[in-house]
């Protein structure tokens, strides 16, 4: 049966593509369980033939976690949380209210998208710096909201144009104002963009170097990634530590990710869309 | 929105769009101009230095690499949309239909490599593209296919290879955001083109690809500008090289930044990279504005 | 729900790891190497077993400094900006360990140099961030750092203290640190790293091959290897300038003693005849296949690893490597060339001595001259020299290099030996290709080597009509 023959050359192909999607994840694992010279030479692919759990071991010894990880989720969480609030309420008035004023602003921030973060790095120093932030953990979160604000945008100016005017409107009638509206009627239909942008925004945060780099110079303030980086920069670099350290710390993301994908939801029913 | 809202709320409206400008401006706007400013100028990154007027911008636009640069910024653009928001769609809209099983499975897996680093990724690839031992030249000998290609060292499949590994790494995402874009699409109008007889087909290319359209014209937009953008995995791949095989924009300002120490020509690329894009993204919104269908 | 328990089953893998970490972490903060701030407070306790090795030999050096440059009850948190890691560490932690206990209310607050070309120093100098001890790696910025009065002028210290006659090189290393100006911005003494060409011993027995000593044997190494299966010169390529390096050495055993540097400093033209030959050798080998396909995506880690597994018989790095080599065990099976492996037959005594790398930049670490700190900037350079003085004796100690000039015996395997005694032949040095001063140059030269490395260039000419078509 014609059907029958799709279905089958469908799940080939989505099967074939997940196993080249999930290889890398494996690979990974495996190679955090190998040292150097499995990893480059001998056995780059395969299962380790000594498996060297100790690399967890050591990379945890030697990596500060627990430091790195708590200002990491604290930067993200609280990025995320600024950004969100920020791109929903401003998106809204732009979709909403289409002036020349309005459509300036959003082709201001959604240029933001395509600024090479290395470009402003050196003034964006000087200006957080001016901001009084250094020494704290807002130095960076307050350019990764910045950061975050022009894609989330976008995202969330799409979504809004599909959200028909009568639901305000006949809140409106009722005699509410905005903020009533926004807050109880507008927002729950955005449930799937905001999802979306939480994943997004936590992975920009969680990976993020440059300007870390740059901004938290104290040991006590660092993320993530710059404890990764100080961790393979160095000639006697242990890849197998380098791969257990990475894998610890992509876990959260991963964790992330499986609490809100399945947050996106269908889209409201019809019924109540009658025009 | 008719006017006697707008004027009614105009507090509040205000309210909304401040923080989100504010920041913004402060934090983006202020230093872009002033990168703008040293473009002009011979900067160390310190200190200002003479003032050059357009030299710096002379210098990139009759620099031999820059033909290179572009046109690999363009392929390496025009790759990424057709891998990302091709197969982003089509799996986005497959992993909607009942028919097919273990969705979730799918979606979690496919999600997989924009998860990992991508120096991770980068060092895998690199592997895989090994002209001796790597997986595809094994797999062709291993097949008695006589297409052994010498990968990351020759010219157009460098570029291709790289834009590839990228291409991957991001379709997750892509997809994740269409996915969010159908299932906006009220199912009352699937549910009446089923009646009508429609196929699977049919059905994603009058119904799916219209009405999600705004959002893959944010997907379409996001990829060019990654492309333009393109960084990290070029850099760690190929360091732009072999020679300028892999040179694009971002490359050559992090070169006259980072190794020439001129930061003022690095702030002209810059300045270049961002025109493109911003141009492009009014390119593009133009082009497609017909195609937003708004609810009325 | 099934996604719900593989989400709390990765959050308890995450606990886990954390638990069980932090019963490690405990006894592992007392050697613990990064003595931060908030360790400062304990600092007695936290530190005494610092150094691996080093804690009892702690008094058996002298301490030529004494208390009369800085009072014993000094109180600061001293940050300082180096390379810290791999045998650097030990070294540190080693100085860390001495100083920590002679001024108790001193502490350390180490940062690690990730970058190679100084731009974190460049983004602290725009913020004035910039600590109080800091590594220079970049001549721009250095020359930056010195016109802009950043650097604190060490003259006086210096000769107060008589830092360089503790080295047996130290005349020659205060010279190199003496600016054009005649002071000095930067301090240190340090045995400079040359650029050596390694191979692995057994590999070469079971080949029936000897260590090349001129061009004609090192093509023959390389033909042979390549026939056996094994790629030939492990080069790191992913690192830009391993192979631009090479060919810096080969135009030094053509007969330019400063290999490209005299290209870099405008004393030689990239056209003249000494690169046109040395061009010729480098693309000859490259074409012979020397390097492997995948030569310029090889990084530094997994190109010694070949080494060592004997998938390659050459491998080209600079003499830090032989710590690696010690501390990984693989003394006996490693050697290093001894001749310029580009030099033809007649004139490979002439060039021997002639080394790549080596040069003493007159940048190494310099004093901020308004240290964050709080103490004056003539203190800190103090301590700053006296630390600087104990990672050198940490290195003796361990039985490494170190020009300190003290008792002690240096322990290597036969090819490390073998380098420490004739190290002292050598009489001119140039820089690694990475570290010169023309930025534009480096990227120049950097891009066409690769074109040869990667089989794109097929003649010597084609190597240097590109360099020379860039306007460096």
């Amino acid at each position: 049966m014609k059907s029958k023959f799709n279905n089958v050359v469908l799940y080939f192909i989505l099967t074939f593509y997940a196993l080249i999607s999930i290889y890398p994840l494996v690979w990974m694992v495996l190679y955090s369980l190998k040292d150097n010279n499995e990893i480059f030479v001998t056995n780059p692919f395969g299962l380790p033939q000594v498996w060297r759990f100790e690399n967890y071991k050591n990379a945890f010894e030697k990596f500060d976690v627990l430091t790195y990880f708590k200002n990491s989720i604290i930067v993200a969480m609280f990025t995320i949380l600024l950004v969100e609030l920020f791109a929903l309420l401003f998106c809204y008035v732009i979709a909403r209210v289409r002036n020349r004023v309005t459509q300036f602003f959003h082709f201001l921030i959604s240029s933001g998208m395509f600024i090479p973060i290395q470009a402003v790095m050196i003034p964006l120093v000087i200006i957080v710096r001016r901001f009084g932030f250094t020494n704290s953990l807002w130095s960076v979160i307050v350019p990764y909201t910045a950061l975050g604000l022009p894609f989330a945008c976008m995202l969330f100016y799409g979504f809004y144009l599909g959200l028909p005017i009568e639901l305000e409107e006949s809140a409106f009638m009722d005699g509410a104002n905005l903020g009533t509206i926004y807050f109880k009627i507008i927002l729950p239909q955005m449930k799937s963009p905001v999802v979306v942008l939480v994943i997004y925004q936590f992975m920009a945060c969680w990976n993020e170097f440059n300007l870390a780099l740059i901004l938290l110079t104290k040991n006590n303030l660092k993320t993530l990634p710059l404890g990764l980086v100080n961790f393979w920069t160095s000639y006697q670099a242990v890849w197998g530590e380098v791969g257990a350290a990475m894998i610890m710390s992509s876990i959260p993301v991963f964790i992330i990710y499986l609490f809100f994908s399945n947050q996106i939801t269908d889209a409201m029913s019809a019924s109540g869309m009658k025009n | 929105m008719n006017s006697r809202l707008f004027h009614k709320n105009k507090g509040w409206l205000i309210l909304f769009a401040a923080p989100a400008i504010i920041v913004f401006g402060s934090i983006i706007v202020i230093p872009l101009f002033q990168t703008l400013y040293y473009s002009f100028f011979e900067w160390n990154g310190i200190r200002t230095e003479d003032f050059l007027g357009l030299a710096n911008y002379k210098k990139l636009f009759t620099s031999r690499e820059i033909n290179t640069s572009l046109i690999n910024s363009v392929v390496y653009a025009i790759f990424l949309v057709l891998y990302q928001v091709g197969l982003g769609t089509v799996f986005a809209f497959l992993l909607t239909q009942s028919r097919i099983k273990g969705k979730l499975i799918f979606r979690y897996i496919y999600f997989i490599p924009v998860l990992l680093s991508v120096s991770v990724v980068s060092q895998l690839w690199i592997w895989i593209y090994n002209a001796d031992y790597g997986f595809i030249n094994q797999l062709m000998n291993a097949l008695h296919i006589d297409w052994n290609q010498n990968w990351l060292n020759q010219k157009w499949t460098s570029l291709l290879a790289v834009a590839f590994v990228e291409s991957w790494k991001g379709m997750g995402y892509v997809m994740l955001i269409i996915y969010a874009g159908v299932r906006n699409i009220p199912e009352v109008y699937n549910e009446a083109a089923v009646i009508d007889g429609a196929s699977a087909f049919q059905k994603f290319r009058h119904i799916t690809v219209p009405l999600a359209a705004p959002t893959i014209r944010i997907t379409i937009v996001m990829c060019i500008t990654n492309g333009f953008r393109a960084f990290d995995t070029t850099y760690l791949m190929t360091g732009g090289g072999p020679g300028i095989y892999t040179y694009n924009l971002t490359i050559m300002m992090y070169n006259a930044m980072i190794k020439q120490n001129n930061y003022g020509y690095g702030s002209a690329i810059a300045v270049f990279i961002v025109v493109i894009c911003v141009g492009l993204m009014y390119l593009i919104n133009r082009i497609t504005r017909r195609y937003d269908i708004i609810y009325e | 729900m099934q996604k719900k328990t593989i989400a709390t089953l990765l959050s308890c893998i995450m606990l886990l790891t954390a638990l069980a970490g932090c019963g490690n972490n405990t006894s592992a903060e007392a050697s613990k190497e990064e003595t931060s701030a908030a360790a400062a407070d304990t600092a007695p306790e936290a530190t005494t077993t610092a150094a691996e090795g080093g804690a009892d030999t702690q008094n058996d050096t002298d301490d030529p400094f004494g208390y009369q440059y800085v009072d014993q009850e000094v109180t600061a948190v001293l940050s300082i900006y180096r390379y810290y890691a791999d045998s650097d560490k030990e070294n540190m932690d080693y100085a860390i360990a001495r100083m920590e206990e002679k001024y108790p209310n001193l502490s350390f607050s180490i940062e690690h140099r990730t970058d190679s070309e100084g731009s974190t120093l460049r983004t602290w100098s725009a913020v004035g961030e910039l600590p109080d001890i800091f590594e220079i790696n970049s001549a721009d910025v250095y020359q930056i750092f010195k016109d802009d009065g950043s650097l604190y002028i060490l003259d006086d210290t210096v000769k107060a203290t008589g830092f360089y006659d503790l080295f047996s090189n130290g005349a020659a290393a205060q010279e190199a640190r003496t600016a054009s100006d005649g002071h000095q911005y930067g301090f240190g003494c340090e045995v400079s790293n040359l650029g050596i060409l390694c191979y692995n011993k057994e590999l070469f027995e079971e080949l029936n091959i000897s260590e090349p000593t001129n061009y004609e044997e090192f093509k023959e190494c390389i033909t042979v290897l390549k026939d056996a299966g094994k790629i030939p010169v492990a080069l790191f390529g992913a690192e830009k300038w391993p192979a631009t390096s090479l060919y810096s050495l080969a135009c030094i055993a053509e007969g330019q003693e400063q290999g490209l540097d005299a290209v870099n400093d405008k004393d030689a033209v990239i056209t003249e005849e000494v690169y046109k030959r040395g061009a010729d050798k480098f693309v000859e080998i490259a074409n012979m296949g020397a390097f492997g396909k995948g030569a310029l995506s090889t990084n530094y880690q997994q190109a010694y690893e070949m080494m060592y597994s004997k998938e390659a018989g050459f491998f080209f790095s600079g003499s830090w490597f032989f710590l690696t080599v010690e501390s990984d065990g693989m003394g006996d099976k490693i050697d290093y060339c001894n001749y310029n492996v580009f030099a033809d037959d007649a004139v490979k005594e002439t060039v021997r001595w002639n080394a790549l790398g080596g040069a003493q930049t007159e940048a190494k670490y310099s004093v901020n001259a308004e240290p964050p700190c709080g103490l004056d900037p003539e203190t800190v350079s103090y301590l700053g020299l006296e630390f600087e003085y104990w990672t050198r004796v940490s290195a003796g100690v361990a039985g490494n290099m170190t020009s300190v000039i003290g008792d002690f015996a240096f322990s290597g395997s036969e090819g490390y030996k073998d380098y420490y005694e004739n190290y002292g032949n050598y009489v001119t040095f140039t820089n690694f290709t990475g570290d010169l001063s023309n930025g534009s140059f480096v990227v120049a030269a950097d891009n066409a080597c690769e074109m040869v490395v990667s089989g794109n260039y097929k003649t010597g000419e084609e190597l240097v009509d590109n360099i020379a078509d860039s306007d460096y």
